[in-house]
């Protein structure tokens, strides 16, 4: 009996990992062969050991990559998870009226196709034709033209993201809240706690599943970005918004380097992981 | 049921099968065939498609509108995997010669050699691969500059301009603060580049010799890429935006350029863009660098049509690439739908090529390509990868990290290294 339902249960996932790995590990396996390969797509890939390794550590653009995507996507994981647990805790919040309304509008941007959003962000940072220049323009504040600005375009990248993500996020958060029993909070109130305590010694420490999950996977997402430089600035101006993934692409499809391009994706694949671990281990740590 | 009625039933049924089977046979005989193309191709594929129907009922043509760099990386992933490549599609021709060496394309030698004569010298070098064809010419675009009638009189300024040096001129004389109207725009980044190019071809410029080596020490090409610098940030007549940007088309219906670089088929984009400014709107060759210099200009884009290996329907896709590319009647409606200019020679020599443009109220033929002579880089296999590094430059250049000279210096050495 015991058998019959642990082998009901294999069934039941059985579809999720044939499909994953005839499209997903298949290829990640392949790749990883390629990655040790000069391939130029079409004709047959041939060994060159570790040579697409050697060449990324003398590539001074892959480490310009390396370096943009890593600080993007801190900036990025702490902004958007700052934002999205204040929304949640918002959206929690007895006082707050229209709540659906704006669990719906916060969450719109993420059902927004990424070329829309792009065209519409184009026109947001647009020089002195953008909204953001009309809008600042009766302050007396003027704005350069936010994307041709090297200092300028990574924040203009990652606020972009924040703005399409943040929704997301924050319904995830306030499903943790909302999980978290209020009996528990109620007694903390009755023994004397301020809001602001209730926050950091109930809420907060009861959402730290939830908390991991979001920063584990926002960083993930953070680490791959690659729409935004893509579509807004192809990884300029002067490769400052240029990314591992927006690096891969240009060697794999516009270099036709794919050997190459597969080498650099697995060292961003090794960073992910690091990453990943790292704030595992950070965040159980705390929890202790 | 009785014997007599069960067979005349049965008979009955199998004529009547028959008959219903007879269209999808007819239908099964139709070959169908995709082509990826983009925007004004498509829009020109359409209106030229019925004649091609009615030569050839038996092959039906899907066109399917993508985006540009969407086709030309869409195009090679498919090659690469084996699955999803239309039978027949357009490749920018600056792109064109990363394909062929990867042994993805048919070899259409059959087709386009007999016609040679019908073509440019330019494309014959530049189609082949190992000597054998791999793409079919399709559309050549010549720099040209359109410029807004009004403006200029409004200035007492007379086109066409003649030379780079007066264009400079009067685009200080047109260049006004107040209302934040600039001459013409000027691109950053890798677009700028491609934009570059037609200042640079109409110079005379050579960034790499014929057999793909770079040509060092390249002073003319180090002036021209000054004189892009300096009409924006010298002689501020030049606003610094990407080309067909939204940012872009909205300085463009807002007013704030006089004039426009671009291709041939940027009339096609003023005509979407500009609607409300029909008949102020007129067209001029580019600049030439002296007046006493040969009437040269740069070309501004280009396709070229191909065949991957892995279309089934090789015959059909033949037929459809080879219409496109040489019929008359198929290039000058490409011309006439989307400004595409005539690869084909007898194309170029028909009357319906100087027809005037009603936005325009000008025959755009006459007043910008007649006479001309277009000059053009040679290209190397991973031209993106050129684009990408001469973006960088421009990028620091226009961002104060470096002077044009040192750019151009920056981008040669780097060329050197991977093309020596």
């Amino acid at each position: 009996m015991r058998a019959r339902r642990a082998a009901t249960a294999y069934l039941l996932i059985l579809p999720f990992f044939a499909v994953f790995g005839l499209f997903w590990a298949g290829p990640i396996a392949a790749s990883f062969l390629y990655s040790f390969t000069e391939w130029r797509g079409i004709t047959p890939p041939s060994p060159v050991g570790l040579r697409n390794y050697e060449n990324l550590l003398y590539d001074e653009r892959f480490f310009t990559a390396l370096g943009n995507t890593l600080w993007m996507a801190g900036l990025y994981v702490a902004i958007a998870n700052t934002a999205a647990l204040s929304l949640a805790l918002a959206l929690d919040s007895g006082w707050m009226r229209l709540r659906q309304f704006f669990r719906t509008a916060f969450f719109l941007p993420m059902t927004l196709s990424m070329v829309v959003a792009a065209v519409i962000f184009q026109l947001v940072y647009a020089g002195d034709i953008g909204l953001l220049a009309k809008l600042l323009a009766p302050l007396g504040i003027e704005i350069p033209a936010l994307l041709r600005d090297p200092a300028t375009a990574p924040y203009a990248l990652v606020a972009m993201r924040v703005w399409r993500t943040t929704g997301y996020y924050a319904i995830i958060y306030l499903a943790g809240l909302q999980a978290i029993s209020s009996e528990l909070r109620e007694a903390a109130r009755l023994d004397g706690a301020s809001e602001l305590n209730v926050i950091r010694h109930v809420v907060l420490p009861g959402l730290k599943p939830v908390a991991l999950f979001c920063i584990v996977l926002s960083t993930v997402s953070g680490l791959e970005m690659f729409d935004e430089p893509m579509v807004l600035t192809q990884g300029g101006p002067g490769d400052s918004t240029l990314t591992v993934v927006m690096f891969v692409y240009q060697q794999g499809f516009q270099f036709l380097q794919l050997g190459y391009a597969a080498a650099a994706s697995y060292v961003l694949t090794v960073l992910i992981v690091l990453v990943s671990l790292v704030q595992r281990f950070w965040l159980r740590e705390r929890g202790r | 049921m009785k014997r007599r009625s069960f067979l005349a039933g049965a008979a009955a049924g199998t004529v009547g099968l028959a008959a219903a089977r007879a269209p999808a046979i007819a239908q099964a005989r139709t070959t169908k065939i995709t082509y990826w193309c983009w925007s004004e191709h498509a829009r020109g594929a359409q209106a030229v498609y019925p004649r091609f129907r009615e030569r050839n009922p038996d092959i039906e043509v899907e066109i399917l509108n993508l985006n540009p760099q969407e086709i030309q990386d869409k195009i090679l992933v498919a090659m690469a995997t084996g699955v999803g490549a239309p039978d027949v599609g357009l490749l920018i021709e600056s792109r064109f010669p990363t394909y062929p060496p990867t042994g993805g394309l048919s070899e259409v030698t059959e087709h386009v050699a007999p016609r040679e004569a019908d073509f440019s010298p330019r494309l014959r070098t530049r189609l082949k691969h190992n000597n054998r064809y791999f793409g079919f010419p399709y559309i050549q675009n010549a720099a040209v500059m359109f410029y807004r009638q009004d403006y200029f009189a409004e200035k007492g300024i007379t086109a066409p301009i003649d030379t780079w040096a007066q264009w400079v001129e009067a685009g200080k004389r047109v260049r006004d603060r107040q209302r934040n109207i600039y001459m013409h725009q000027v691109s950053p980044g890798a677009v700028g580049f491609a934009n570059l190019t037609g200042y640079m071809e109409g110079a005379g410029v050579q960034l790499f010799d014929e057999a793909g080596k770079t040509v060092r020490q390249n002073r003319r090409a180090a002036e021209v890429m000054r004189f892009y610098f300096d009409l924006v940030r010298t002689h501020e007549i030049s606003l610094l935006v990407t080309h067909n940007s939204p940012e872009h088309f909205v300085a463009i219906r807002e007013g704030r350029l006089a004039a426009l670089h671009s291709g041939n088929w940027g009339l096609d984009r003023l005509e979407t863009e500009a609607r409300a400014d029909r008949g102020k709107w007129k067209v001029q060759p580019f600049p030439r660098w002296s007046a006493d210099g040969p009437p040269a200009v740069g070309t501004w884009g280009g396709s070229v049509l191909v065949i991957p290996r892995q279309s089934r329907n090789q015959a059909a896709a033949a037929k459809w690439a080879q219409y496109l590319s040489s019929d008359v009647d198929a290039q000058v409606g490409l011309w006439q739908n989307g400004y595409g200019y005539p690869t084909s020679v007898r194309a170029q020599a028909d009357a319906r090529l100087r027809e005037p443009q009603g936005f325009l109220g000008q025959s755009m033929y006459e007043a910008s390509l007649q006479g001309r002579e277009v000059n053009y880089f040679n290209l190397v296999a991973d031209w993106p990868r050129v684009q990408i590094e001469m973006g960088r430059q421009i990028d620091a250049m226009f961002q104060g990290q470096k002077a044009p000279e040192q750019a151009w210096a920056d981008f040669e050495a780097a060329m050197v290294r991977q093309y020596g």
